[in-house]
């Protein structure tokens, strides 16, 4: 039993990993040309998902999982908490942050304007995402 | 963006190499060894094309010092996190291959298993590996949605092309792979295989 649940968070965690390192890359090659091609446009439409799922995960309350989705989203919502890269005093500053993310990369998207705060905070986000994620999938095989 | 040496960057491209290499001697020790049909090689396989796609990848990089050399730091340092990663991945799924060699596993029961399988469950894109293992556990363990989930987050879904749709390890432990209550024991371990397929 010990192995599935190591086998399977495992894969999970790294999952993560590269999905958030395929979104910093996004940003970084969008920061240099302003541009997206289909691969960082993927990424990015990846991650408004991801924060949509983080948000649903924070405001769900009824108790029961009734889809894939709402297991999706309960787990996005406790990754994200563990990866957030700044301070917040409650759960719904919390999910304001996690709103102003992913209205920064609506923006992006949209080929509109965002400042350097803005990009900067997203960019933070996916970065310390993707780093504790690694970390978290090595740890899992370091006693195996 | 800070600019890392050529020098440096070429020198974590080739220990990142020497890992894929290092992994291929030992993919290819588990090759030669004799296993019952045909779960434990399909996994050896797909972790032999991975890490040849791995080698490859690394190799193209390497062989032009001045195209490495235009490639920003941040992009070099995300593509070797990712494969030095899955290396390591590849490495820790060849677990479920330790201990699967005919004269180490309940390597007899393997094929009555497979027919009684095909009898049963639904799903007819299916394999397995039985294996006897250290841990004092009878137990069964579904691969492939890890495998996919990993995969094609490192873009490397085309790799699974053939691979079955359904992939699970069945566990037992070691000394208990010549006793009588194997077979009540792996009827539990794929009855819940049953169950999960007929709902």
């Amino acid at each position: 039993m010990r192995n599935e649940l190591d086998f399977a968070e495992h894969s999970h965690l790294l999952g993560e990993g590269l999905f958030a390192d395929k979104v910093t890359l996004a940003l970084f090659r969008f920061s240099n040309t302003h541009k997206l091609g289909e691969q960082e446009r993927d990424a990015l439409e990846r991650a408004k998902d991801f924060l949509s799922k983080v948000i649903e995960g924070g405001n769900f309350s009824k108790g029961v999982f009734h889809s894939a989705r709402d297991v999706a989203s309960a787990k996005a919502f406790a990754h994200a908490v563990d990866s957030i890269a700044i301070r917040v005093s409650s759960k719904s500053d919390f999910l304001r942050y996690i709103d102003e993310l992913q209205s920064t990369v609506t923006k992006i998207l949209a080929n509109e304007h965002i400042s350097n705060e803005e990009f900067a905070q997203v960019n933070a986000f996916f970065s310390t995402y993707g780093r504790k994620h690694f970390q978290l999938s090595r740890a899992i095989l370091e006693p195996v | 963006m800070q600019r890392q040496t050529p020098y440096l960057t070429a020198h974590l491209l080739q220990l990142s190499l020497d890992r894929s290499k290092a992994l291929r001697v030992e993919l290819q020790r588990l090759r030669s060894q004799q296993y019952p049909p045909t779960g434990p090689l399909l996994l050896i396989e797909l972790a032999i094309r991975t890490n040849e796609q791995i080698s490859e990848e690394l190799s193209a990089m390497l062989a032009d010092p001045v195209l490495l050399a235009a490639i920003p730091t941040l992009e070099v340092e995300i593509n070797l996190r990712a494969k030095t990663n899955l290396l390591a991945y590849l490495h820790l799924l060849m677990q479920y291959v330790q201990g699967a060699e005919i004269q180490y596993s309940p390597s007899t029961l393997v094929l009555p298993l497979r027919r009684l399988l095909k009898k049963h469950l639904r799903v007819r894109d299916f394999d397995f590996i039985v294996r006897a293992s250290r841990w004092y556990n009878y137990s069964i363990l579904p691969l492939i949605e890890g495998i996919q989930e990993v995969f094609s987050k490192a873009d490397y879904s085309s790799l699974l092309a053939g691979f079955p749709s359904q992939f699970f390890i069945i566990d037992c432990p070691v000394s208990e792979k010549r006793n009588v209550p194997i077979h009540c024991m792996f009827a539990h371990e794929i009855g819940t295989l049953y169950i999960k397929d007929m709902t």
